[in-house]
C-alpha cells in the first residue's frame, strides 16, 4: 500500500508541525500569564478580567495564543489541527477495517477533547482577558519595555505558520527525510494554505471594526438593570454545566453557605465553593499504589541472603532438569 | 460557474427559508403564521435603524458581527455544488472550523459585554458546541465512504440532530422567545441592535441553509434528490418543532449522544459493509 506508507512520512511532517505550533502558543501563553501575573498579582481567572483592554500589548497577543490553543483559523493551531483531523477522516477509507473502525472512534475523541479545549480557552480569553476587572486595583502600568518583543516574536510565528503553512512544509520535511532515508516525499503536494478560509472573516472583522468604531456606545443593557462589575459571569459559573455534564468523571461538589440575618431570604453574606475530583487520576493513582504495594511485597524475594539466592538458583535448576527432560 | 451561481443563490434566498420554516411552524399550531418575506422585512427594519455599541467593551464586540458573518459566507462557499456534490476531506473540516471560528468570537464577544445573560448564554453553546463537535465532523465524514442508503439516512439523521442545535431549534432551544433565561443563541446577540444585529441575524440566516444543504448532500444522488432532501427537511424540522418540549438543559447531551451513536453506526455500517 504505497498510499499509506507516504501518507505515513507526511504524518511525520505534521507531527513535527504540530510540536512547533505547541511550542509557539504554549510559551506565548507562559510568557503572558508572567505579564498578567507581574501588573495583577495573580494569574486567578476569578480575579481577573478586563485584561485585553488593560494590557494594551500582551492582551491582544494573548488572544492569538488563546486562538491558536482553540485551534482557530488564522493561526498555526487550526493548521496543525486541521492536519491532523485531515489523517483520521482519510483514515477512515483506506487500510484494514478494524483500523478504520478505530479511526473513527478516535476522531470522535479528538472532536470532543477539541471541544472541551475550545471550552477551557474560550473561558480564559472571555472571562479572564475580557470584561471587567473582578478583584483588586492592577499595579502600575504595564511595561512596554524589550520583554514584550519576545511574545510579538511568538505570535508573530503563530500567524506566519497558520497563513503560511506549506513555508513550513520544507524545512520539516528535510528534517524527516534526514530521519527515514528512504522516503519520498513530494513536495509540491501542500495545496491552497487552509487558513484561508480565515480571509473572509477577517475582513468582515476589520470592516465592521470600521464601520462601528465610532458609533454611539450604549451601557449594556440587561434587561435594564445596570451591569455591576460583581453581576459578569465567573468562570466557575461558566464551566459548571460542562462539569455537571461531565459529572461521573468529575464530581463535582457544590456547597452554599448562607449567613442568615434573621429572615433567610435576605442573608448577609453569602460563600460558594464548587469542588471538583478528578476521578480517572485518582483511580490512576490508587492503581500505581497498588502496583508500588505489590513492588514492596515482592522485595521479599530479593532478601539480598547468599543462601536465598543460592536455593532459587537450585530451584531453577531442578526446574529445568524436570521441564528439559 | 455553477458554484458561485449556487452561492448567490443560497445567500439570497436563505431568509426566504427561515420565513418558509417559521410559517409552517405556524401553520402546524394552528396560527396564521407571518409571510414568508417577513425575515426580509426584519433585515430592512434592522438595517435602517441605528446601530448602537456597548460601552466599556474590547474592540471584540465591534469584530464580532463582522467575523460572524464572513465565516457565514465562508460556511456558504464551501458547501460543494449541488449537482456533483461530494464533500472534499478539506472542506469537511474547513466547515467544522469555520463554525467553531464564528461561534468562538460570539461568545467571547458575548462574554465581554458583561451581561450575565450573555455570559450565561455562552456558556451552555460552548458546552453543546463542545459535544456536538464530533457528531458534526464524524458525519460530515461519512461523505468519503461509499455510497449506502441505509448508512447514508443514518448520518443525515444524526446530522438533522446537530441541525437543530446549530439553528436553535425546539428540543434544544426555542427560536420564538425571548425569554433570556431559556436563550442559548439569542441569548449572546441581546446587547446588539440594528446593523450589526442585522448581520449576525442574517449569518445564523445563511448559516442554517447551508447546513440544510450539506445534510442533503450526505445522501446519495444527483441534484434532484439533494433538492427533494432539502425540501424534505424543511417539513421535518417544523414538525420536528411542534412535536417535542424544549428538553431541560442537562437532558440535551442525551440527544448528542443519540446523534453521535447514528453517526458512527453510519461509519461502522460501511466500512464493515453490513448494509452493502
Amino acid at each position: 500500500m504505497p498510499s499509506v506508507i507516504s501518507s505515513g512520512k507526511w504524518s511525520h511532517v505534521k507531527l513535527k508541525r504540530r510540536v512547533v505550533t505547541h511550542a509557539l502558543f504554549k510559551s506565548l501563553l507562559f510568557l503572558g500569564a508572567g505579564s498578567i501575573a507581574e501588573r495583577y498579582g495573580t494569574t486567578d481567572i476569578k480575579h481577573l478580567g478586563g485584561v485585553f483592554r488593560a494590557l494594551r500589548l500582551s492582551g491582544p497577543l494573548l488572544a492569538i495564543g488563546c486562538m491558536a490553543a482553540t485551534a482557530l483559523p488564522p493561526t498555526s493551531g487550526f493548521t496543525s489541527e486541521f492536519a491532523v483531523f485531515t489523517a483520521f477522516v482519510r483514515a477512515l477509507s483506506v487500510g484494514p477495517e478494524l483500523l478504520r473502525l478505530t479511526a473513527a472512534g478516535a476522531l470522535a475523541l479528538l472532536a470532543t477533547a477539541a471541544g472541551l479545549a475550545a471550552i477551557a480557552y474560550v473561558c480564559v480569553f472571555g472571562i479572564g482577558l475580557l470584561g471587567s476587572r473582578r478583584g483588586k486595583r492592577a499595579r502600575g502600568n504595564e511595561r512596554g519595555d524589550w520583554s514584550l518583543l519576545g511574545i510579538a516574536m511568538l505570535a508573530l510565528g503563530i500567524l506566519i505558520i497558520g497563513i503560511a503553512a506549506p513555508l513550513l512544509v520544507v524545512p520539516l520535511a528535510t528534517i524527516t527525510l534526514a530521519i527515514i532515508p528512504s522516503a519520498h516525499l513530494a513536495l509540491a503536494h501542500p495545496p491552497i494554505p487552509p487558513a484561508a478560509i480565515a480571509a473572509l472573516p477577517v475582513l468582515g472583522g476589520l470592516v465592521s471594526l470600521a464601520a462601528l468604531r465610532h458609533m454611539r456606545a450604549v451601557p449594556t443593557w440587561t434587561c435594564g438593570s445596570p451591569v455591576s462589575k460583581r453581576a459578569q459571569y465567573t468562570a466557575t459559573a461558566f464551566a459548571h454545566p460542562v462539569a455537571l455534564v461531565f459529572r461521573s468523571f468529575v464530581h463535582p461538589v457544590r456547597n452554599i453557605a448562607l449567613r442568615a440575618s434573621g429572615s433567610r431570604w435576605f442573608p448577609k453574606s453569602m460563600v460558594y465553593t464548587e469542588r471538583i475530583r478528578y476521578v480517572v487520576d485518582e483511580a490512576m493513582r490508587s492503581l500505581t499504589a497498588f502496583g508500588q504495594r505489590l513492588a514492596l511485597r515482592a522485595r521479599i524475594l530479593q532478601g539480598g541472603l547468599l543462601r536465598v539466592y543460592l536455593g532459587y538458583a537450585m530451584l531453577a535448576l531442578i526446574a529445568v532438569l524436570l521441564f528439559a527432560r | 460557474m455553477t458554484h458561485t451561481l449556487q452561492v448567490i443563490v443560497l445567500l439570497a434566498i436563505a431568509p426566504a427559508l427561515q420565513g418558509v420554516l417559521a410559517a409552517l411552524r405556524a401553520r402546524l399550531s394552528g396560527r396564521p403564521g407571518p409571510p414568508v418575506i417577513q425575515p426580509y422585512r426584519t433585515l430592512r427594519k434592522l438595517l435602517n435603524k441605528e446601530a448602537l455599541v456597548p460601552a466599556h467593551t474590547s474592540i471584540v464586540p465591534l469584530l464580532a458581527p463582522g467575523v460572524a458573518l464572513g465565516s457565514t459566507v465562508t460556511l456558504a462557499i464551501l458547501v460543494p455544488p449541488i449537482a456533483h456534490g461530494r464533500l472534499s476531506i478539506s472542506s469537511v473540516l474547513a466547515i467544522a472550523f469555520t463554525l467553531a471560528l464564528g461561534r468562538f468570537v460570539l461568545v467571547v464577544a458575548a462574554l465581554d459585554t458583561r451581561s450575565a445573560f450573555a455570559g450565561m448564554a455562552a456558556s451552555r453553546e460552548m458546552l453543546f458546541a463542545s459535544l456536538t463537535e464530533a457528531p458534526l465532523i464524524l458525519a460530515l465524514a461519512t461523505s468519503q465512504l461509499g455510497s449506502d442508503l441505509f448508512g447514508s439516512l443514518l448520518a443525515s439523521a444524526g446530522f438533522l440532530i446537530i441541525i437543530l442545535a446549530e439553528t436553535a431549534r425546539m428540543p434544544v432551544d426555542n427560536q420564538e422567545t425571548h425569554y433570556e433565561l431559556t436563550m442559548i443563541h439569542e441569548g449572546m446577540l441581546l446587547e446588539y441592535g440594528g446593523p450589526p444585529l442585522a448581520a449576525l441575524t442574517y449569518a445564523s440566516y445563511v448559516r442554517q441553509a447551508a447546513l440544510f444543504v450539506l445534510a442533503a448532500l450526505l445522501l446519495p444522488g444527483g441534484a434532484l434528490v439533494a433538492c427533494g432532501a432539502v425540501v424534505t427537511i424543511a417539513v421535518i424540522v417544523p414538525v420536528i418543532e411542534r412535536s417535542f418540549a424544549k428538553m431541560r438543559l442537562f437532558e440535551v447531551p442525551t440527544l448528542f449522544v443519540a446523534a453521535l451513536i447514528l453517526t458512527l453506526a453510519s461509519i461502522a455500517i460501511r466500512i464493515v459493509g453490513v448494509g452493502a
